[in-house]
């Protein structure tokens, strides 16, 4: 008696979760297009001029970074929910948590964990990060040219996000093919994904998707694709969004009593990404020298260049020029080589070693998560691997010279352009 | 509220009773003596991390502390116990069947059941709370405390929260409670349905560890047991709060009607 009312119950329970959980996956799915059709020019052009009518968003963000193993595991062990980061690099490892912009107040984003947060709030009083599981607050002294001071916003213009996304996209015209490939909602917002594919045929990078809000043009979701995949390698948007008048007060900080107070130089991205960035904006320091004249204009301080001889390399890695930096404190003359065009390129970095450059050297890579970087010889030197899905980069010490080979190139392309070095 | 009565002077006549509010008294004390004999040692990098080692250096936390460590098992295990015990307990001992005799409804019994198994689940929560508050107090003192997103809270606001909190916590757990009850009509063994409750919910704890399983999460209530957590970051994030007391309050409406379903077609015979 007792047993068959119970399957029917149960067999209705199940069969209610079941259409329950299947209306609203499939209506989560549902991206039909309900927007008007857009250029992406025009779509472009609408992004850059929303700057002067959004000013303030908040909301839920989530990102995710697969270019390190095993940080999809790191919830599991942690039983759910994963540690909050403790310091800003490591926020680069993924997460979730609020963000908060507002033009002329600054930002405040806070990245949570499993009972701990990891607050970064950029503002009037400075740009500040606070982690309560250390109970540590740090204070990042800005670099040179973007005091709070000198410049409009308190906040300086490379940590607005929305600005930089929408300006780096508008760089990618010469690189990529730029198209709107369709419209899907993203934290509840039908948007349009503006997607750039690179016109290089031999750059790991498969796709740049941004979701771009079809009502106010602000790009609410950023993803990364490495060529032949269909799940992106980075990912960083909003999970909800809203586009309301924030609070003065969040973007100030002041230490909470008792806790520990540090002082930080900020990390910049050129510091996060090493000689990456720079070939972005080979503009910023004056038009690029021919080979034979970045080789006098080194030589001068010292630093001996090396480089692939020209008919050593690849037809799809031309020399495209190269920029000498002046010696800064501590640290010699720095030589930027840039090979290729667009996302395929590859730049080779070359600095005179200051003492203890190797083992700075040497540290940064043993603090990569385990699997990343590898040994392996360049001409008969020992040096370091880093290969991850989207780039590569090779870093060896010949004599006193540190160089540095990085490109978002396949390895085996990367690995035949240092042998020809 | 008679039937209730007459629960309640049960409970408070079981040992039983007494040895699980025991142990959950237990917690908050050893992780204030914990604390407390390891002050000098300022590298707590090491500790369980998060709320918990919030509280090494200030009492107001260690209601919070106590409630994170406990929300993991010991209270669910419990609840699942005292939901489980209420109805198959006394089908064990043959006491239900003269229960059962007096004029009342079977759809009494069952609320009268499950009021006390939540009563039972609220004074081992209010144990913990005094507990932790009064040792923490003792050991460490009760001071103004940053909040997790670096603004300075006082006091009274720490103890708002950690109420608000343990008031979340209740919710969810009454959920296992439910479970176990839900079990308890089926089975006659009130082990079998302790059990089957916390196999339901460490499965569903499993689940929801997997990234593969992320469009399951919101469904499951277990995922839901940790939002008090943004209560404790300014401004509040009210929104996964909300979500999970809506979630808890489905699951015990829907377990409680099959429950009470099941309860009112049984044969008692035993």
């Amino acid at each position: 008696m007792s047993r068959k009312p119970l399957i029917y119950v149960l067999v209705a329970v199940l069969a209610a979760a079941a259409i329950t959980i299947g209306v609203v996956a499939s209506r989560a799915q549902g991206s039909t297009a309900t927007l008007p059709a857009i250029a992406p020019a025009q779509l472009l052009a609408n992004m850059a001029a929303t700057q002067q009518t959004t000013k303030s968003i908040s909301g839920d963000v989530t990102w995710s970074n697969g270019l390190i193993p095993g940080s999809e595991l790191s919830g599991l062990l942690s039983g759910g929910s994963g540690a909050a980061p403790s310091s800003l690099t490591g926020l680069l490892m993924g997460g979730s948590g609020r963000l908060w912009a507002q033009q002329g107040s600054g930002l405040r984003l806070e990245s949570q964990g499993s009972g701990a947060d990891f607050v970064v709030v950029a503002g009037r009083s400075g740009v500040w990060s606070y982690s309560s599981a250390t109970d540590t607050a740090t204070q990042y002294g800005l670099p040179a040219g973007a005091r709070a001071g000198t410049s409009p916003s308190p906040v300086p213009t490379a940590m607005d996000p929305l600005t930089t996304i929408t300006r780096t996209l508008q760089s990618f015209a010469t690189t990529g093919t730029l198209s709107v490939s369709g419209q899907t909602s993203v934290a509840g917002r039908q948007s349009y994904l503006l997607t750039v594919t690179p016109t290089s045929s031999i750059t790991t990078l498969g796709s740049l998707q941004v979701a771009v809000d079809g009502k106010t043009f602000v790009p609410l979701r950023v993803q990364v694709f490495a060529r032949g995949d269909t799940t992106p390698t980075l990912s960083a948007g909003f999970t909800s969004v809203s586009y309301g008048s924030i609070v003065a007060n969040l973007f100030t900080f002041s230490p909470p009593a008792g806790a520990t107070v540090r002082h930080s130089a900020l990390p910049t991205p050129q510091g996060l990404t090493g000689g990456m960035h720079s070939q972005s904006r080979p503009a910023a320091h004056g038009a690029p020298l021919t080979l034979a004249q970045a080789r006098v204009k080194a030589a001068a301080s010292g630093l001996v260049l090396t480089a692939p001889a020209p008919g050593s390399l690849a037809s799809s890695l031309p020399f495209a020029g190269a920029t000498v930096m002046p010696s800064t404190k501590g640290q010699g003359d720095t030589a930027i080589l840039r090979y290729g065009t667009g996302f395929g390129s590859v730049v080779l970095v070359e600095s005179q070693g200051a003492a203890g450059a190797t083992a700075n050297l040497q540290q940064t890579l043993a603090g990569l998560p385990h699997g990343l970087v590898g040994a392996t010889t360049v001409a008969g030197v020992p040096g370091y691997e880093l290969s991850t899905s989207l780039f590569n980069v090779v870093a060896w010490q010949q004599g006193k010279v540190t160089a540095v080979a990085a490109g978002m190139v396949p390895q085996a392309t990367l690995r035949a352009f240092v042998a020809a070095v | 509220m008679k039937l209730l009565r007459r629960e309640l002077t049960k409970l408070f006549a079981q040992k039983r009773s007494y040895v699980g509010w025991g142990g959950l008294l237990a917690v908050p004390l050893l992780i204030t003596l914990a604390f407390y004999l390891n002050r000098n040692n300022h590298h707590h990098d090491n500790g369980p991390g998060g709320v918990i080692s919030l509280a090494f250096h200030n009492g107001i936390l260690m209601p919070l502390a106590s409630v994170a460590m406990l929300s993991a098992f010991l209270l669910p295990l419990l609840a699942a116990m005292v939901g489980a015990y209420q109805l198959a307990g006394e089908s064990e001992t043959g006491t239900i069947k003269t229960w059962l005799m007096h004029s009342i409804s079977r759809g009494g019994v069952l609320a009268s059941k499950w009021g006390i198994a939540v009563i039972y689940v609220v004074i081992g929560l209010a144990l913990v709370f005094v507990g932790g508050l009064a040792a923490g107090a003792l050991a460490f003192g009760l001071h103004s405390q940053a909040l997790l997103s670096g603004q300075t809270a006082s006091v009274t606001h720490w103890l708002g929260l950690s109420l608000v909190a343990y008031l979340y916590v209740l919710v969810g757990v009454i959920c296992v409670l439910s479970l176990a009850l839900l079990f308890a009509t089926v089975t006659n063994s009130s082990l079998s349905a302790a059990i089957g409750a916390l196999v339901v919910f460490i499965v569903m704890n499993v689940l929801g560890a997997f990234s593969y399983f992320d469009f399951l999460k919101p469904y499951l209530f277990t995922s839901h047991m940790d939002a008090w957590q943004s209560l404790l970051s300014q401004p509040i994030s009210w929104h996964p709060i909300v979500t999970g007391l809506i979630t808890f309050a489905i699951y015990i409406a829907a377990l409680m009607a099959v429950a009470w379903y099941l309860f009112r077609r049984k044969d008692i015979l035993v």
